[in-house]
Parts: structure tokens; sequence; C-alpha cells
């Protein structure tokens, strides 16, 4: 019984010990500069199509739920303007970092895992290698890099569209007036507002593609095997970036308050 | 010239390949035969340095290919072309764009010229028509003609074929058979050939090793093989 949990620590151990030998071979590429421009820029349009409308409507629905709860709160003790503040902090901190980060491993995240894990149960991983080019250099790196450089992008895009979805409560339900609205967005977010939840966005974007795309290289077992790896894939993303964020945002705390 | 001394590897304690020994010489066509499970696939990904064994040297042109790290062989390997049994053919490429990857990640070649030599390989082996195709959208033979194509584009001085004929028709077998045949003889390409397909490999081969359980149970010429008496091999026969 202890000797069969220590066994599966030992095995959890290697793995996470793998894991980051496998980013380390990324990191390894970025810095000796060896990047395939063509496989990036067709990966960063994949990634940032398929995901865009979804992260649209979410962070919409979103923004307008947020003013919607928070008028019927803040109206109760007069201060009804502040709904802009709530709902620009709540999103620019932490809500459109988290949830676009969810949509995104869902979306892209599955996909390089489902692409990848393919790949490798048809030998084309293997190929690859028979014809003198690495695996990583080819099909990991651009999928990596392409999620650091769209998620960021998403996130910003959702701020601003849930910013909007606030907009509209706050302005045809809650009658506050558009100039006032806007005004209070503005003098809300400071800019550490922001870049605490970019720096959360960059954290995000290194996990979701690296557990993603760990979880594809390695898949074994047939299409079977493709689906329990990328389901696993997902589910791990979710847990890493929940887990981080709230590391990271007590981190942030402590520095700016 | 490969040169395999003393192979041995096994898996979790299982034992799959036991004291390999045997070479090839430089043009020539060796068919490994055997049973699936012989370990067949697993000799040829130690051939490409894929898979290390456990014991035992192979030397590709005179060098020894089991210490080097994987980067030395990535180099290795552009000089030797790798047919998987089911090709293995990126799917998100067409048939030309599979060709030509080779072309593109290793030589220098303007895209007229690479568009050329992509045309006239795959007008070899039967595919001019299906360029524009994705692999899905081809047959198990097609896909192994355009995987062969691929495998030979760099003009590869050794060529592994893992079961080239393996779920294809009678008629099917002898036309991709022969066409690894005719390559072999116009590259003058050094080549292994994993099959069970006895009848075939016994027209194309110009020698012989039967690998049972991980082991070289005979060797020779087709000629040889024919007359032996080992009831093993007569059975393989047929
Ligand atoms: N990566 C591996 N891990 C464990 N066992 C393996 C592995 N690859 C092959 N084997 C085992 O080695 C034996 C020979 O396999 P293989 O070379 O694929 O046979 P074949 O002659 O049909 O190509 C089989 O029993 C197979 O289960
Ligand atoms: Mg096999």
């Amino acid at each position: 019984m202890i000797l069969k949990s220590l066994n599966k620590l030992y095995e959890f151990l290697i793995e996470i010990g793998n894991a980051l030998f496998f980013l380390g071979e990324v990191f390894a590429y970025i810095l000796t500069g060896r990047v395939r421009w063509g496989e990036l820029l067709k990966q960063i349009y994949e990634q940032g199509i398929q995901s865009i409308v979804i992260v649209g409507m979410t962070s919409f629905a979103c923004g307008a739920v947020l003013a919607l709860q928070g008028y019927v709160m803040l109206n109760r003790f007069g201060t009804k303007e502040y709904v802009a503040h709530l709902v620009v902090l709540s999103l620019v901190r932490e809500l459109s970092p988290v949830f676009t980060s969810f949509i995104f491993s869902g979306k892209a995240g599955a996909r390089m895992a489902a692409e990848l894990g393919t790949m490798n149960v048809n030998d084309q991983i293997l190929a690859t290698r028979t014809m003198g080019v690495d695996p990583v250099a080819y099909l990991v790196l651009p999928r990596m890099l392409a999620s650091m450089a769209v998620l960021p992008v998403l996130v910003v895009f959702s701020e601003v569209i849930g910013i909007a979805g606030g907009y509209m409560i706050g302005v045809m339900d809650a009658n506050i007036p558009s100039s006032t609205y806007i005004h209070q967005t503005l003098r809300a977010v400071h800019f550490v507002d922001f870049f605490s939840g970019f720096i959360k966005t960059v954290f995000f974007a290194v996990i979701v593609s690296w557990v993603c795309c760990y979880q594809g290289y390695r898949t074994t077992g047939g299409s079977l095997g493709v689906g329990r790896y990328t389901t696993r894939a997902v589910a791990y993303s979710y847990m890493f970036v929940v887990l981080s964020n709230t590391v990271l945002t007590k981190i942030i705390l402590a520095f700016w308050g | 010239m490969i040169e395999v001394e003393h192979l041995s590897k096994s898996f979790n304690g299982q034992p799959v390949l036991e004291d390999l020994s045997f070479s090839i010489s430089d043009g020539e066509i060796l068919v490994i035969l055997g049973e699936s499970g012989s370990g067949k696939s697993v000799l040829l990904k130690h051939l490409i340095g894929i898979l290390k064994p456990d014991q035992g040297t192979i030397r590709v042109n005179g060098k020894d290919i089991v210490p080097l790290p994987e980067r030395k062989l990535l180099g290795i390997r552009r000089d030797i072309g790798y047919l998987f049994q089911d090709g293995a053919l990126y799917d998100f490429m067409t048939v030309y764009e599979n060709v030509a990857f080779p072309l593109k990640e290793h030589t220098a070649l303007k895209r007229r010229e690479t568009v050329e030599k992509v045309t006239k390989i795959l007008t070899q082996v039967g595919l001019a028509g299906a360029l524009a195709k994705y692999p899905a959208e081809l047959s198990g033979g097609m896909r192994k003609r355009a995987a062969l194509a691929r495998a030979v584009i760099l003009d590869s001085k050794i060529l592994l074929c893992d079961e080239p004929t393996s779920g294809l028709d009678p008629i099917k077998s002898r036309e991709i058979s022969n066409l690894i045949h005719g390559l072999c003889r116009d590259l003058k390409c050094t080549t292994v050939v994993a099959s069970h397909d006895m009848e075939n490999s016994l027209r194309i081969a110009d020698r012989m090793i039967l690998l049972r359980k991980g082991r070289i149970v005979a060797r020779g010429t087709p000629d040889d093989m024919k007359s032996s008496q080992d009831a093993f091999i007569q059975e393989f026969l047929t």
C-alpha cells in the first residue's frame, strides 16, 4: 500500500521532470533563435481565429452580468457610478485573463494536444525524426510561440469587449450617463491593474501551451490515447491556470496592493 | 554499407532482439523476413538510431551510430530514407508538400527546381495525378507510394522499408515491390526491407535474413532459401 503510493509519487516526479525537460528544450530553441516563421504565422492565425468569436461572446456576457449584479448592490448605497469601476477592475485584474485562458485551452489547447497526439500515434513525429528534422523545433515550438503571442491579444480583446458589455448595461439599464461611465472606467484602471493582468496572461500562455503540447507529444495508444491525452491536457491546463492564478495574485498584491 | 554486430534489445526485461550480426553491402537489397512480432520494426528503428540497443554496435558507412546523440543522428538521417508501414505522411500537407518537405528542409533548391524534382519522382511512382490530394484522400497503396517518394527524394544512399506490402492486395504488393526494386537499382541504394511477404521478397532480394523471436534462424540468397530443408523456412515459404 505504502509501496504503491511511493511508486505513484515516483512516477509523478519523473513525469514532472520530463515535462520540465521538454519545456527546457523548447526554450533552448527560442534562445538560439531557430524559429520557423512560416509555421509560426500559420499557427498564430489558426489559434487566433479559432477562439476569437467565443472569447468575444463570453466577455461581452461577462461584462454585462458584472454590471447587472454590481448595479443591484451599489445602487443600495447610492453609488451606482461605481459600476464602471467594478466591471473594469474585475475584468482586467482577474476575469479576462483567467476565463480567456480557459477558453483558449479548451479550443487551441485541445487542438494542439489532439493534433500532436494524432501525429504521434500515426508515426508522423517519428517520421519527422527520420527525415533529419527535430520535431520539437518543427511541430512544438511554433505552436507554443503562437500561443504566447495570441493569448495576450485575446485577453486585451476580451477586456475591451467586456467593458463594452458593462457599458451597455450601465448606460441603457442603469441609466448612468454615457460620458460618466466612460470617465469612470478610464479613471478606475491604473497601469498596474492592466500590467498585473498581463503578467498573468503571459504565464497562462506558457502553462496552457506547455501542458497541451507535452500531453500531445507523449500520446500513445491509438485513437483512444488521443482522446485520453487530449482531455487530460485540457483538465491539467485548467487546474494549473487556477492554481498559478492564486499564487500570482498573492505575489502581485504583495508588491502592488 | 551497414554492419550490425551482436545487437541485443529488450523491452521491460522481455528480449526482442538477441545477438544479431549481419551486414549489408553497398547497393544491395536485404530482406528481413519474419512473422509479425518477430522484431523487424524494432530492428529497422535501430538502424536509423531511433531506438538504442542494449548491447552491440551498428556501423553506417563505417561510423558507429549507437553512441551518437540525437542532434548528430538528425544529420546522418538526411542520407537515409525510411518508409513507415502506413506511410506516416503529414496529414496536414498535400502529397506534393509532403514529398517536397525534405527538400525544403535540407536543400537550397529554387522553387522551380523543387517542383521539377518532386514532379519527376511522383511520376516515377505513378502519382503524377495526385499531387494536390491530401493523404486522407488516398488509398493505402497510394499512400505508400507517396511515402516512398518522400523517402528517396534526397537521393538517399540508404533506404529502409517497413512492411511495404502489408495491407495491400497481391497485385498492388507486386507493384510496390517492383517499384522499390527499380528505385534502388536506379539510385544504387543500399536497401533493407522488413517483410512477411515471402513471394515478393524472394523476387526482389539479393540476400535474405529470416528472423524468429528476435533471432536469425536462416540467411542466404533467395535460391538458398528455396532449396533449404529447414522445416520453419519451408513452412514460411508455403
Ligand atoms: N516501444 C516498445 N516497447 C515495448 N515493447 C515493444 C516496443 N516496440 C516493440 N515492442 C515489442 O517488440 C516485439 C517486436 O515488435 P516489432 O518489431 O514491431 O515486430 P514486427 O516484426 O511485427 O515489426 C513485439 O512483441 C512488441 O510488442
Ligand atoms: Mg512491424
